[in-house]
């Protein structure tokens, strides 16, 4: 077992040896080709120096050669215009002379005037009376403020009363509403009997009539008795209808009295 | 003496490697140089060609210019004569 340990350790220590011999084998090798990358450079850089010169010496003579052609312009274009002697006509010139003096006395007058402008701010800035205008003009400003923050807050709370007052009237208003529905059913169904008397004693006065004109016309001839006889069937039917509203009527009576009761409980 | 052969092959392997890849990384220096002094020789002769050309340009303008204002003297004279 001893061999065996001692062979296995002997054999990681030579296969590392191997693999940091290869590293730096490879470490060496990059060093090296980075070296001749930069010797390269250095090369190229030197060889591009004279295309370099050849590009600024360009540039820099067709400058050269622009402002050499602006200026023969310039000078070719005053000779054609005489700009020199125009100079001259003007400047000799008693007219221009005086339009320059004078605009020079508008300038200078400005001057002046803005000088006053400034000083007469000055002074109204320093004076008494326009600070004390100015202290009042704030203090007013501030109280003018205040005020209308009492006033707006007076105002809001006016109207959140006024919304409360408001609202509780249409509550106030939709339960009479109730009150009122529940009162204008009792008052229909109270108006119902009285119809129905109505129709009774109307029904009793037809009955009547009918019985005296039977009467009447029993003294007639019989050939008129036939007539009579669908009279009275008319006078009779009438009477029929009417007692069956009297019917009908009697319930709803019954009705508004129970209605009745409970209210006063 | 199987271990030593290991050894021996690991390094072999490393070696060659380092071998390839140096060579490639020559073959790569030189072809970058060459194109290098190839793209220098092309701007060399292309900054000669813009240089005489903006000359020539330059030359001409300089005439047309010298021809136009002796037009606009010869107008001039004509004029005040």
């Amino acid at each position: 077992m001893a061999t065996k340990t001692t062979t296995k350790k002997m054999t990681v220590k030579s296969l590392n040896e191997s693999l940091v011999n290869a590293t730096t084998a490879a470490i060496n090798a990059t060093v090296e080709n980075g070296e001749k990358w930069q010797k390269l450079t250095k090369k190229l850089i030197k060889k591009s120096e004279p295309v370099r010169r050849k590009q600024m010496n360009m540039v820099f003579d067709t400058a050269e050669a622009v402002k050499t052609q602006f200026a023969t312009g310039t000078e070719r274009a005053k000779e054609l215009v005489e700009f020199d002697q125009v100079i001259e006509f003007v400047s000799n010139n008693p007219v221009s002379q005086k339009v320059y003096s004078v605009s020079e006395d508008i300038k200078e007058g400005v001057d002046g005037i803005k000088d006053t402008a400034v000083n007469i701010k000055n002074k109204v800035s320093e004076n008494r009376v326009v600070q004390q205008l100015s202290k009042t003009s704030e203090n007013l400003k501030s109280k003018g403020t205040a005020k209308f923050n009492d006033i707006k807050e007076d105002v809001l709370e006016q109207a959140q009363t006024i919304l409360n007052k408001g609202e509780k009237m249409v509550e106030d208003a939709l339960g009479t509403k109730k009150v009122q529905k529940a009162e204008a059913t009792t008052a229909t169904k109270a108006a119902a009997k009285p119809k129905a008397t109505a129709a009774k004693t109307t029904t009793k006065a037809k009955a009547t009539t009918a019985k005296r004109t039977t009467r009447a016309k029993a003294a007639a001839p019989k050939a008129t008795a036939t007539a009579t006889k669908t009279t009275a069937a008319k006078a009779k039917a009438p009477v029929a209808k009417k007692a069956t509203q009297t019917v009908k009527a009697t319930p709803a009576k019954a009705a508004t009295t129970v209605e009745k009761a409970a209210e006063s409980k | 003496m199987a271990t030593n052969k290991n050894n021996t092959n690991i390094e072999k392997a490393a070696n060659n490697a380092i071998y390839v890849a140096s060579s490639a990384n020559d073959y790569m220096l030189d072809t970058t140089e060459q194109l290098f002094d190839f793209a220098f020789g092309l701007k060399n002769k292309s900054l000669d060609i813009t240089t005489k050309i903006l000359k020539r340009g330059l030359q001409i303008s300089a005439t047309q210019q010298e021809f136009a204002f002796d037009l606009l003297n010869g107008l001039k004279k004509k004029i005040s004569k």
